[in-house]
């Protein structure tokens, strides 16, 4: 009863906040389409690129892709292959998913881990992008968000399974 | 314990975690992280936990992915399949099996701006499936075409499985592009035929739709002019070398929401609808890619690749067996796995293989798509048969797949005229502009 509680009160935080997560993504997608147009109507008519569109690009890369892997999974979006557990019965299928869920999510905590140790590392050293003279570290953090997001959301897979497994 | 064996090892861990539901990408980083681990030491594979990730997403390279995903969405709210749809049906409608045929070919046209075969499905299966029902399809010619033609979606280019093996083996991806065109036009040809084949010997089957006039016709030309637009646009500035792929992919998803907007249907609501699927989709991909990088890791160290293609080599077989071997394999992957998700699990592997054997890069390509193309529409996980049974829900998925049949042969005549002329995929890549 615990884990079912816990877990429904983490996807109703989850849930929103992925989502906010996602449209912060959405815009820098809308805004690398029109940074790229942008760039490819200068050079064609002014003969000028815009500076930095390469590096510009490759932050706002990191901004989407960390902003979207929590969102995805809260989507249910990341591919599994179900055709082998499909037939299993149901009790082992939840004993298998929180098996696998919480590997991820340990996988991720690490991954986490590891990223926010690397940003410190940035902030100290100083790092910034060749032309712009951008930090890099700021989003060294915004990466280590992104990967606490999405282990947050697998362990949350992994009590909702756990509770589904633990039901009488 | 020797590498080898460990890599070995790692492999049957990934594939047991995927078949055990675990997200596939999850598993190849889970395998990766504690191969590298055991062979390397704890200390270097966290650390490529802590820079793999970043140095993933942040490549300009692969900024090709939101901006083809968001291009894709684009043109799915735009309704242009169904615009090529209704010019191709006041064409050819009136022909035995001609509903079937202008679907196929609407499904063409759709797919030259979208590289998704869902995607394609979805829309023409919400256009197409009505008109043939009005005009008493059978169930299983109306959805069998409809599942196969969706699948020209990532034939024809932009693709999405064709942009990931080029992201995976460092292969040109305009080239891998421009290599898809015309096998994706011989295999519409190749479906059209089936059609007709199947209207000739049993007229029931698809009957003749209604016979427009000329003027009528003529007049039915004007309506997709988007497609086209935006193909020469993004195809064509690719093979004229006008184009990085990122910036076709840019180009692309800015015209096809310009073309969305001068039709009246962009809404507010679709178009957060559209970003944030591009983004969703993203995130989905990018999980897998992350995963497979950490997983090259282990995989290099373990040095299992180069004892497979040495093993293989050693066996002094002929290297068209080979290629039929891997063929099979993947058709049985296929069957099994969702496209995607086999090609990053398995090029890395196959890839240096089929180098060693002396196959072309570009040509090998085109060869997996076709075939992960099939596995959609090949039991039990043919996707894309789900998708359409979603939108014809009173069809039981037993006769979609009995209609797919004669599909499947089509495809199969693909594979084989790919294997006796590769040149079908070679030849436009080698007259481009770079």
């Amino acid at each position: 009863m615990g884990v079912e509680r816990l877990a429904s009160r983490l996807g109703s935080l989850l849930n929103p906040f992925c989502r906010g997560l996602g449209y912060i993504a959405s815009v820098t997608v809308f805004a690398l389409m029109c940074l790229t147009v942008a760039d490819i109507l200068m050079r064609k008519f002014l003969n000028q690129s815009i500076l930095g569109t390469v590096e510009l690009t490759e932050l706002m890369m990191v901004v989407i892709v960390f902003l979207t892997l929590g969102f995805s999974e809260m989507k249910d979006a990341h591919i599994k292959v179900d055709i082998f557990t499909s037939k299993l019965k149901r009790p082992t299928q939840t004993l298998l998913d929180v098996i696998t869920q919480f590997l991820a999510f340990l996988l991720f905590a690490f991954m986490t881990v590891s990223v926010l140790r690397h940003a410190l590392v940035m902030q100290r050293v100083g790092e910034v992008t060749q032309d712009l003279w951008i930090p890099k570290y700021p989003f060294l953090y915004l990466t280590a968000l992104g990967c606490a997001v999405l282990s947050i959301a697998l362990f949350f897979r992994f009590l909702e399974f756990l509770s589904e497994r633990l039901k009488p | 314990m020797s590498p080898v064996t460990f890599g070995v090892i790692g492999i049957a861990a990934v594939l047991l975690l995927m078949a055990l539901r675990m997200q596939i990408g999850f598993a190849m980083a889970v395998i990766g992280f504690l191969g590298f681990a055991v062979l390397n030491s704890f200390p270097s594979a966290f650390s490529v936990l802590g820079h793999e990730p970043f140095k993933t997403a942040g490549s300009y390279g692969l900024s090709v992915i939101p901006l083809f995903m968001l291009m894709g969405q684009f043109a799915f709210i735009s309704r242009m399949g169904a615009e090529a749809y209704k010019t191709l049906y006041y064409w050819i409608g009136f022909l035995p099996g001609g509903l079937a045929m202008a679907t196929i070919g609407a499904c063409s046209f759709f797919a030259a701006i979208s590289g998704s075969s869902l995607a394609t499905a979805a829309t023409m299966g919400m256009v197409a499936l009505p008109e043939m029902r009005k005009f008493k399809y059978s169930d299983e010619l109306a959805t069998g075409c409809l599942a196969a033609g969706g699948t020209l979606g990532i034939l024809i280019p932009p693709s999405t499985v064709l942009m990931i093996y080029g992201i995976l083996t460092q292969q040109s991806i305009a080239e891998l592009f421009i290599a898809g065109f015309i096998p994706g036009i011989i295999l519409s040809l190749l479906f059209i035929l089936t059609i007709y084949i199947t209207a000739r010997v049993w007229p029931e089957q698809g009957p003749p739709g209604p016979r427009f006039t000329f003027p009528e016709r003529v007049r039915s030309l004007k309506e997709p002019w988007g497609i086209f637009a935006l193909f020469l646009l993004v195809i064509g500035g690719l093979y004229a070398g006008w184009f990085t792929p990122t910036e076709a992919a840019a180009v692309g998803a800015f015209g096809a929401f310009l073309i969305t907007l001068i039709k009246g249907r962009l809404t507010w609501k679709t178009l957060v609808e559209s970003l944030m699927e591009a983004s969703k989709a993203t995130g989905m991909i990018f999980g897998i890619l992350i995963g497979a990088y950490i997983l090259q890791y282990f995989l290099t160290i373990s040095q299992i690749t180069d004892h497979l293609v040495g093993w293989v080599v050693g066996m002094g077989l002929n290297r068209y067996i080979v290629m039929c071997i891997l063929i099979v394999i993947y058709l049985i992957l296929g069957c099994l796995m969702e496209g995607l998700s086999i090609i990053i699990l398995t090029i890395p592997i196959t890839y240096p293989l089929i180098l060693k054997m002396g196959f072309d890069p570009i040509w090998f390509g085109v060869m997996i798509t076709v075939i992960t193309e099939m596995g959609l529409i090949t039991p039990p996980v043919g996707v894309n048969v789900f998708v359409i049974a979603g939108v014809a829900k009173d069809v039981p998925m037993y006769r979609i797949f009995r209609g797919i049949v004669p599909f499947i042969f089509a495809m199969l005549v693909l594979i084989s005229l790919l294997l006796i002329f590769p040149q079908m995929a070679l030849y436009l890549p080698h007259t481009m502009s770079r």
